[in-house]
């Protein structure tokens, strides 16, 4: 009898509405571009509430889309039981057809990055699929005692994927980066036995190959 | 749930019959009032702009005490709308309003017809529902309204009323939307009838 109460009990939570407080709207904004930097219109953006630990409950529950200037500013209730945001930008997305923007995700947003329950989102910038190229950097040490540190990539990179928490380093491997250009790498590498730092730049001509692959060795 | 709704309804209305029937000085329980509702909200605010601004739905009223054509009471309403602006409201599917007011009403009676003025004081609930999640908040209001009823006899009439109601909340948002979520008004129209 208690395991069916108990199982009883479990279904009731499990089939339990998400709930919101109302007495808390939460606002975000920004703005949305193409790769020439002319604003988009009508771009989608929807909002999601979700649980830190997994993705498994999840609601939509923003939603809009952009003005004529490209912005958007959308309000949502604050959420009770999930605990980080994540937005979305053109969530229809889909990775086969190549004649399309991409989208970006920002996500694992937490009510401490509201400022007075505002956030403001920095300006997204959406490629066409067929723009970018997927660049692949290898890290060859060379020498045992040296190190590598501080890699920055400088010219234009598609941030997809943004965490505004990041609990570990970013990816630094690989990038999705626009076609035809030319991408500098800077570096530090550091002699863990003399402590002396030295700083590098590595450049990478990007032509129009989906793929392109780059060693720096150190 | 709808049974003992059924009852309640039953038992009051055989309550006020009876409370009518005994001409008192004072009389408890003297009127219920059921009927359709439409509030529609004014200016520009979370209830009228960021949803569709007319809500329909229905009342009950219950007039708990009556001394010498003074009426104190109760009345609950449920309204709904659709939303409009997505992008403030949130994802959502319709917006509810429970009204929870008191009231102090006069009867003037004239033939046939007997106004009824009302000043009311009361909560607001207000859901935000879609499938999987819901919002919820509180606010309070006050309101005044105007009812005219046609006595069919003693103990049924048909009624309509007109009335205002005046709306304050307590969200916590941006400056730039304060005033928008935390206040609203709204004309209110009432049909029905009393028993």
């Amino acid at each position: 009898m208690k395991k069916f109460i108990l199982l009883f009990v479990a279904l009731q939570l499990l089939s339990c509405d998400s709930r919101y407080d109302g007495d808390i709207r939460l606002q975000f904004t920004g703005k949305v571009i193409d790769e020439n930097n002319n604003p988009i219109q009508n771009q989608q953006i929807t909002i999601s509430a979700e649980n830190e630990s997994s993705d498994y409950n999840s609601n939509n529950v923003g939603f809009g889309k952009t003005d004529s200037n490209g912005n958007y500013s959308i309000l949502i209730p604050a959420a009770t039981r999930l605990n980080t945001y994540s937005l979305e930008i053109n969530n229809e997305f889909d990775a086969n057809n190549n004649n399309q923007l991409v989208n970006i995700r920002y996500y694992n947003i937490k009510n401490s990055n509201f400022s007075n329950y505002k956030i403001q989102l920095p300006i997204s910038k959406l490629y066409l699929q067929s723009s970018l190229s997927n660049l692949e950097v290898t890290f060859n040490q060379t020498n045992a005692n040296n190190a590598i540190q501080n890699v920055e990539y400088i010219g234009e990179i598609a941030n997809e994927y943004i965490d505004f928490n990041p609990e570990f380093t970013e990816n630094t491997n690989f990038k999705r980066v626009r076609k035809n250009q030319t991408i500098e790498i800077k570096y530090q590498v550091k002699n863990t036995s003399t402590g002396g730092i030295t700083t590098n730049s590595s450049f990478i001509t990007i032509d129009n190959s989906d793929i392109i692959l780059h060693t720096i060795n150190y | 749930m709808k049974l003992n709704l059924f009852k309640l309804v039953i038992a009051v209305l055989l309550f006020s019959n009876a409370a009518l029937s005994q001409k008192k000085e004072v009389n408890l329980f003297s009127d219920f009032q059921l009927g359709g509702n439409v509030k529609v909200f004014t200016g520009k605010n979370f209830l009228s702009d960021a949803h569709q601004s007319v809500y329909h739905g229905f009342q009950l009223d219950l007039t708990a005490i009556e001394f010498k054509n003074f009426t104190l009471g109760g009345i609950y309403e449920n309204n709904v709308s659709g939303v409009r602006k997505p992008e403030i409201a949130g994802n959502f599917n319709y917006m509810s309003l429970n009204h929870y007011s008191g009231y102090l009403g006069y009867k003037y009676n004239f033939h046939k017809f007997t106004f009824n003025p009302k000043i009311l004081v009361g909560d607001i609930k207000t859901k935000q529902k879609a499938s999987g999640y819901y919002a919820t908040n509180n606010g309070n209001f006050w309101g005044i309204s105007g009812q005219v009823n046609y006595n069919f006899s003693n103990k049924f009439a048909v009624f309509s009323s007109i009335g205002y109601n005046f709306y304050t909340f307590k969200v916590q948002t941006t400056p730039e939307y304060s005033e928008y979520f935390n206040k609203s008004n709204a004309l209110s129209f009432s049909l029905g009838l009393k028993f």
